[in-house]
């Protein structure tokens, strides 16, 4: 009368393979549980935030979480492909929203934004896309290209390398301040639901990151190429017996990330008052490869899902849980919140939400 | 057309090389230093390197012909001139903050009308990719011996600050006076370091080979061998080195020895066990705090302990967390585990940084007043004495960890960075051994944060950014990863060649990241790699067999040549 | 009737929905020469990555000497006195030769990193005896003038015969060899065949082994196991395979080699 589950259960039980490491994660994970669910019910319990207020966490988070969302695409594609962490696609990202701002600003005082929004909005979403591509591209083929077939160590070091090379060559050239984009006059009004009153800019944004997607999604799963991107990245070899040109499949894919980032960085710039500047990409860069992780790496719809997810915790979680747990000025401590996601991800889930845990077939 | 397609390509890399130079203002702020007084200064060395390697390359193709090189120059330096005639016109500063008026006026040599000095920067691009090409037909011993002569002359400029201490240092008065100029060698000096170099190069091996022999002669070959010689007369160098060097150097030493400490830290984990951290800041932060909260005079000091009563606690502790914070991340895949600890070196920077911890390390006020450390009535103040506690620090984590590389816990290590799988069949309990090399590491960034903090007397979080933990890897991976020369190569380059060029310090990390590219593309073992195959050597020496010492190696001897 | 050193008790093991192995039965006693054979992705080398600890078993048991070991880590393992060669030889490619073999014999060594790291007596003692076995062993596979070679640089026929030398290292009880005459010619599988049981006549090893050459298989062998898609079709002496007819049909038939 054993289900199987059960009996797995009680196998995991039968303490062989139960280490001390195991016991201690085992206590680490009911800790992390535990105190999300108490911070949870105490601020929930305490009744200190409306729920319009709430809804406007939720809705910030979104937005946020649909640029990670565009960056993670980066991350999915590539390491789908080349099973490497692209560390400079946070630059990538950087480098598009970065060179843009000038020419944002520039169409401001041609007075396009006024009078033409959607279509300036496009060309800047182009002439972003355009840079952050070439840089991916020329990233690939500078960093990446000439260590094909070595550990992941050793492209991970280059990739290292591109990424401060990229950051401090924006930094030499733009300076090190923060750029804003122009306020889109069309955009600044709110949207009301209810009781909840959500930011124009934010819809657009999520709008603005679901469309793109939706492109890619199409390209992967419906065209010609998209099956050859899949079939390179369930395996080189045979796709490369089968006539698939690998190399032109890998630069597609550095070109689609790079496209995608570069959108996601004017996506950045339309709803982040602050700005961007040379640093701007990289810890949002491993806050997107979190998502990526987190969605199942891969996965189109699982780095949307990543994304979201992250970003709204990230939003939510300090006046949620921290609040809860009696921590002062909570706020504070957002990223450090979404590294520790990051790392319990890595720690626990490190196949994603919706992958199975399958054993590794090695020796 | 391929050689064409060829030439086109050298052409496009060299000229974005020059333009790039260009716009991020190097071409500018290296030119404001000199390397020959009243001839040359750094930058117009840049721009013209930049049609000389297109020369040069040329060269090494079957283009290699002198209107080929001369138009390799001219084609270079195009793009370049082309943007200086139109950054005349219109403004690129809102964008391009170095695209100055003054870069304009370097680029054209001050001369007036600008067409004109754009016209005498192409002809002297083309020049210089001419001599390129002329040097790429030269002997392959004449080039060496050239290079070798530029490179010592332009170091010898570079660090003008240095050698001029050391000299007056040696001799009392200013003989630097007859070398340098503000900085910059003076013509006279530099033609004759430049032949002497040279000269030096070319007939070196042959007087080397005679004196050597010579020399060698006079020792002991026990003696000699057992590399106790070498040991000792290094020792005898690094103790004599702050009081030849002045208190400023000493300071820059101190620093490189500080970072030296802390890599050859990570060297335990990245270099011996392949465990890639990216967090190692966290425990030099952990080490850093406690000394600080623990013995400042300050508003956050608890107890007012002794340095050297704290030292081993922020050790322990450091140990501690890095004990810990292995536990989850060291059954994890190479890359993850790179994440992961940069996650955890974030997380502890920010909390340190977040109201939460004010009234314990002061948030970002950080912690003030920390005592330097002292014993009895001796205080270490100056940097030449701390300069004693860091070499003293370094001493005992090289002990350390070179004492356990030639160990059984040495061999456990190699064998999980070579293939974990197979390591833990031979019976290797893969997990314990990891969290020891991440522990131990621990340790030593320990020692390193409880030192950094007593020596600058504030900590704030500031100090504890990713970073540190990217510059200490760096100096790892660029000497050589479990390399000790190495690491003490790559702190001497990473740490105290930019703390000597203070004014280039805006390029100091796009310099690493250039510089760790090449690395992986070019010299993946660093520049000094381990040659020598260690085997257990913690047997008694007397018990083991003479043979294999004396015997040529014959795995080495291809790469020694 | 002497105990059996290990058996294999309905030993399955599945990935997802594919049964690599099903419902094996094995007995392998102590000082014999056991062979599985069987044709490619018959399941052999599951059953020893199961034995080894690398996979844990999906359902039966592995006993050694009467003690459930399935499921145990692969450390744990060695330390019992199960030693390992791979299919395709996985030696520490960077290390030396020397390095190698001393790399076997860690289920001998109790050295601790302190006791390394303050020069302890047991740890000089065993840093001794350790390099005493390790040349010996070298000695006994013929690898004594490659001891400072980085294991990468030596012939293919060298690797495979350290990668044994660093099995038997540690004095293991069973050894497990996955196609130990893999990409060799005839007079090397000769020879391979003869070192096996030389092997066997000098130490009291147990050896359990796969082999796709018939001619290994059948001079070695005490006993044979037939494998077919994870499931055992025959067990018995060499003579009763070659006689079984399943077999032939089953495999020997196909690749028509006996």
């Amino acid at each position: 009368m054993t289900f199987p589950w059960t009996s797995r259960i009680l196998r995991r039980l039968s303490l062989y393979r139960l280490s001390w490491i195991d016991v201690i994660l085992g206590l680490l994970r009911v800790g992390v549980v535990g105190a999300i669910a108490i911070g949870a019910f105490n601020t929930i319990a305490s009744g200190k935030y409306t729920l319009a207020q709430w809804g406007s966490l939720v809705s910030t988070g979104i937005a946020q979480g649909s640029v990670y969302a565009l960056i993670a695409l980066g991350y999915t594609l590539v390491y789908g492909i080349l099973r490497m962490i692209n560390f400079a696609h946070g630059e990538v990202f950087m480098s598009g929203a970065f060179a843009t701002v000038f020419f944002a600003i520039w169409t401001q005082r041609q007075g396009w934004l006024e009078s033409n929004p959607y279509l300036t909005i496009l060309a800047w979403l182009l002439a972003a896309a355009a840079v952050s591509t070439s840089v991916a591209l020329l990233v690939e083929r500078v960093a990446y290209r000439p260590l094909r077939g070595q550990s992941r160590l050793v492209t991970l070091i280059s990739a290292i390398g591109a990424s401060f090379f990229l950051q401090y060559t924006a930094r030499s050239l733009f300076g090190s301040g923060f750029i804003s984009y122009p306020d889109v006059p069309i955009l600044t009004e709110r949207i009301v639901l209810g009781p909840f009153y959500i930011p124009q800019i934010q819809a657009a944004v999520l709008v603005m990151a679901l469309i793109l997607m939706g492109l890619l999604y199409w390209l992967v799963e419906r065209t010609k190429i998209g099956r050859a991107v899949r079939a390179v990245s369930e395996n080189m070899e045979v796709a490369r017996l089968m006539g698939i040109d690998t190399e032109r499949i890998i630069m597609l894919t550095f070109a689609l990330g790079g496209t995608l980032a570069g959108a996601a960085g004017v996506v950045n710039g339309l709803y982040k008052p602050q700005g961007v500047n040379f640093f701007m990409g990289f810890f949002p860069g491993i806050k997107a490869f979190t998502a990526a992780v987190l969605g199942g790496i891969g996965s189109v719809p699982g780095a949307l899902l990543g994304g979201l997810l992250l970003g709204v915790f990230e939003s939510v979680g300090p006046n949620l849980v921290l609040d809860g747990l009696g921590i002062p000025a909570a706020n504070q401590l957002k990223d450090a919140l979404a590294y520790m996601m990051l790392v319990f991800i890595l720690i626990f889930r490190p196949q994603g939400i919706m992958g199975e845990k399958i054993e590794e077939e090695k020796a | 057309m391929d050689r064409y397609r060829r030439f086109l390509a050298i052409c496009s890399i060299t000229a974005f090389a020059l333009v790039y130079m260009m716009f991020t203002g190097m071409v500018e702020t290296f030119g404001a230093r000199d390397i020959v007084a009243d001839v040359i200064d750094l930058g117009r060395i840049l721009i013209y390197l930049s049609p000389f390697v297109a020369g040069y390359w040329v060269g090494r193709t079957p283009l290699a012909r002198w209107q080929a090189g001369i138009g390799a120059g001219l084609v270079t330096t195009a793009p370049a001139a082309l943007l200086t005639l139109i950054m005349e016109r219109v403004s690129m500063r809102d964008i391009f903050i170095n695209a100055s008026p003054s870069l304009v006026d370097f680029l054209a040599l001050g001369i007036q009308p600008l067409g004109a000095g754009m016209l005498v920067f192409w002809a002297l691009g083309g020049l210089a990719s001419g001599a390129g090409l002329g040097f790429s037909l030269l002997p392959r011993w004449v080039r060496k011996a050239i290079i070798v002569g530029l490179a010592i002359l332009a170091t010898m400029a570079l660090m003008s600050d240095l050698v001029g201490q050391i000299l007056r240092q040696i001799t009392g008065g200013r003989p630097d006076r007859i070398l340098f100029s503000a900085n910059a060698l003076r013509i006279g000096p530099a033609i004759a370091v430049f032949g002497a170099t040279v000269a030096l190069t070319i007939f070196l091996p042959a007087l080397k080979r005679q004196t050597e022999t010579r020399v060698l002669a006079l020792l002991p070959t026990e003696f000699m061998q057992s590399g106790y010689a070498a040991k000792g007369l290094g020792l005898i160098v690094l103790l004599a080195l702050p009081w030849t060097l002045g208190v400023f150097l000493s300071e820059v030493l101190a620093n490189v020895g500080l970072f030296m400490l802390m890599a050859l830290g990570l060297n335990i984990a990245v270099g011996l066990a392949g465990l890639f951290d990216l967090g190692y800041v966290t425990n030099f932060a952990v080490g850093a705090y406690l000394v600080g909260i623990l013995t400042s005079t300050g508003p956050q000091g608890v107890g007012h302990f002794n340095f050297w009563m704290i030292l081993p606690v922020s050790i322990v502790a450091a140990m501690f967390t890095g004990f810990m914070l292995a536990l989850p991340v060291v059954r994890m895949r190479g890359d993850y585990l790179a994440i992961a600890t940069l996650g955890f070196g974030e997380i502890i920077r920010l909390l340190a940084l977040s109201d939460w911890f004010v009234p314990l390390i002061g948030g970002a006020q950080g912690v003030l007043f920390i005592p330097k450390p002292s014993i009895a009535e001796f205080s270490f103040q100056t940097p030449q004495q701390l300069y004693y506690i860091i070499l003293a620090a370094c001493v005992v984590v090289l002990f350390v960890s070179q004492r356990l590389d030639i160990s059984r816990t040495g061999r456990q290590w190699r064998a999980i960075r070579e293939d974990e799988q197979v390591a833990n069949a031979m019976g290797i309990d893969v997990t314990w051994v990891k969290t020891l090399a991440f522990t131990l590491s621990a340790a030593s960034g320990g020692l390193a944060g409880a030192i950094f903090a007593s020596k600058l007397g504030t900590i704030f979080p500031h100090s504890f950014q990713l970073l540190i933990s990217i510059n200490v890897l760096c100096i790892i991976i660029i000497g050589g990863m479990a390399s000790i020369p190495g690491i003490a190569l790559g702190s001497l380059l990473l740490v105290g060649v930019p703390e000597l060029l203070r004014e280039f310090s805006e390029y100091r990390y796009l310099f690493y990241g250039l510089l760790l590219i090449l690395m992986t593309l070019y010299r993946p073992q660093g520049l000094l790699p381990v040659k020598i195959q260690r085997h257990d050597r913690d047997a008694d020496s007397t018990s083991r067999p003479p043979v294999p010492k004396l015997a040529p190696d014959p795995s080495r001897a291809p790469t020694t040549t | 009737m002497a105990e059996s050193l290990l058996t294999l008790a309905s030993l399955s093991k599945s990935f997802g929905g594919l049964h690599a192995v099903q419902g094996m039965d094995l007995e392998v006693q102590a000082g014999s020469i056991v062979s599985i054979i069987g044709p490619n992705g018959a399941g052999k080398t599951t059953v020893f990555n199961c034995i080894s600890g690398i996979y844990e078993p999906s359902s039966g048991a592995i006993l050694w000497k009467s003690r459930s070991i399935g499921g145990l880590a692969p450390d744990r393992i060695a330390h019992l006195g199960i030693a390992r060669t791979y299919q395709n030889i996985r030696l520490f490619s960077h290390l030396s030769v020397l390095e190698n073999v001393m790399l076997g014999q860690e289920r001998l060594l109790r050295t601790t990193w302190v006791g390394s790291l303050f020069g302890s007596r047991r740890a000089r003692r065993e840093s001794r005896v350790l390099l005493d076995r390790t040349r010996e062993v070298l000695a006994y596979v013929g690898l004594q003038e490659m001891e400072q070679r980085r294991a990468n640089e030596l012939s293919y026929g060298d690797q495979r015969r350290l990668e044994v030398a660093r099995a038997i290292a540690g004095k293991p009880e069973l050894l497990l060899l996955d196609e130990p005459t893999a990409g060799m010619n005839d007079s090397e599988s000769r020879s391979a065949i003869r070192f096996f049981q030389r092997l066997r006549d000098d130490t009291d090893l147990t050896l359990l082994l796969i082999e796709h050459d018939m001619r290994v298989v059948m001079d070695l062998s005490d006993r044979i196991v037939v494998l077919n898609h994870g499931a055992k079709l025959a067990e018995g002496a060499p003579a009763e395979i070659r006689a079984n007819p399943q077999v032939i049909e089953a495999y020997l038939g196909s690749s028509g080699e006996v």
